[in-house]
C-alpha cells in the first residue's frame, strides 16, 4: 500500500507544471501641453468709425472680418494650476474717444475636457486680463465653430474727442497661461 | 521498493523539465508632447504603436531535450502589473510573424488587451525562436493628467 502511495504521489507531481516569467516595461510620458491657434486665420480685424448718415445720429461702426474662433489644447499635470488664456493690446494706441471691446462667447464643439470659463465682454488695453479662466486639461476642436468666437467691436465712450482722419494699427496677443 | 523508486526516479527525470524565455528588445518608452498633437484643438491620436518587433521572444526546453524542443506544447501567457497606470489607458500585444527556427505557431496574431489577469497569448508545438511582437496603447489624451504612465509585461511560458 505505501508503495501505491508514493507512485501515486509521484505520478502526480508529472502533472504540474514549471513555469518561467520574463517582463519588459511599457512606459508613456505625457507632457504638458499648451498650443493656441486662431481661426479661420490671423489676418487684421478692421474696424470703421463712420459719420453718421443725418445729424443726431450715432456714429456707424462697420467692420470686416471682426470675428475670430480661439482653438486650444491643454494638458496639465495632475496638481498643476489651471491655465488662464489671456489678452491684451502688445503694440498701438487706442483712438481717442473710443473702446475697443472683445465680447466672447461660451464655449461651442465638439472639443473635450476641462475648457474653462470666459468672462463675457472686455475692454481692451495694455494690461493683460482673462479672457478665459480655469483651463484644465483639455482640447477645443479645431476650426469654425470650435472653441470660443471673439468678436471685436468699438465703442464711442466721448464723441468730443474723436478724431475721424485718425488711423491707428494695434497688435493684440493672445495667451495661454500657467497661474 | 528500491526498485520502484528507481523507476519512478528515471520516470521523472525524463519527463519532467523546464523552460527558459529570453526576450529581446528594449522597454517600450514613448514620450507624448505638442508636436505629437496636429493642430491646436486637437487630442493625441487614437492610439499609437511600436515597432513591429519591439520585442523578440524565445523559448526552449530546459535542459535542453529533443523531443520537447520539437513535440511538447509551450504556452506562452501574458499579463501586465500597473506601476503608475491610468484605467483609460489599453494596452494591446500581437506576434507580428512566427518564430525563425520554423515550429508553427498558434493563436497572438491579431492585437488583444493586456490585462492585469494572465491569459493565453499563443501557444506552439516545439520550442521557438525571436517572435516578433508589436505593442498597441490607445487612451492617450490631454485629458489624462501629465505625468509617466508605466506597466511591466510579464511573460510566462510553461509546457506540457
Amino acid at each position: 500500500m505505501k508503495q501505491l502511495l508514493i507512485i501515486l504521489g509521484l505520478f502526480s507531481s508529472l502533472l504540474t507544471y514549471a513555469q518561467v516569467t520574463k517582463s519588459k516595461n511599457a512606459s508613456f510620458n505625457l507632457r504638458e501641453v499648451a498650443m493656441l491657434s486662431i481661426e479661420p486665420n490671423n489676418n487684421s480685424v478692421l474696424l470703421n468709425l463712420n459719420a453718421p448718415n443725418e445729424a443726431g445720429e450715432s456714429a456707424q461702426v462697420t467692420s470686416n472680418n471682426n470675428q475670430k474662433w480661439i482653438n486650444f489644447t491643454s494638458a496639465i499635470g495632475e496638481n498643476a494650476s489651471k491655465r488662464n488664456l489671456s489678452i491684451r493690446i502688445d503694440n498701438g494706441n487706442v483712438p481717442s474717444g473710443v473702446h475697443l471691446k472683445v465680447i466672447t462667447s461660451n464655449y461651442i464643439g465638439s472639443g473635450r475636457g476641462q475648457l474653462g470659463s470666459p468672462t463675457s465682454t472686455l475692454t481692451l488695453n495694455n494690461s493683460s486680463q482673462t479672457l478665459v479662466s480655469n483651463i484644465g486639461g483639455a482640447y477645443t476642436g479645431t476650426g469654425l465653430n470650435n472653441g470660443y468666437k471673439l468678436t471685436y467691436d468699438l465703442e464711442v465712450y466721448d464723441y468730443k474727442l474723436l478724431d475721424f482722419d485718425n488711423s491707428e494699427t494695434l497688435t493684440i496677443s493672445l495667451t495661454l497661461t500657467d497661474f | 521498493m528500491k526498485t520502484i523508486l528507481l523507476i519512478t526516479s528515471i520516470l521523472i527525470t525524463s519527463v519532467c523539465y523546464g523552460q527558459r524565455i529570453n526576450i529581446k528588445g528594449t522597454n517600450w518608452n514613448k514620450t507624448f508632447q505638442a508636436s505629437d498633437i496636429s493642430n491646436a484643438g486637437s487630442d493625441y491620436n487614437a492610439f499609437y504603436e511600436s515597432s513591429s518587433n519591439q520585442h523578440r521572444i524565445t523559448f526552449t526546453s530546459k535542459p535542453k531535450n529533443n523531443y520537447t524542443n520539437n513535440y511538447a506544447i509551450f504556452a506562452l501567457s501574458i499579463h501586465k502589473e500597473d506601476i503608475n497606470w491610468h484605467p483609460n489607458l489599453n494596452l494591446e500585444v500581437k506576434r507580428t510573424g512566427g518564430s525563425t527556427n520554423g515550429h508553427t505557431l498558434y493563436y497572438g496574431d491579431y492585437y488583444r488587451t493586456v490585462t492585469n489577469n494572465s491569459s493565453l497569448f499563443l501557444y506552439s508545438r516545439g520550442n521557438v525562436k525571436n517572435i516578433p511582437i508589436q505593442y498597441k496603447i490607445s487612451g492617450i489624451s490631454v485629458l489624462l493628467p501629465a505625468e509617466n504612465y508605466t506597466t511591466r509585461i510579464v511573460y510566462t511560458i510553461m509546457n506540457y
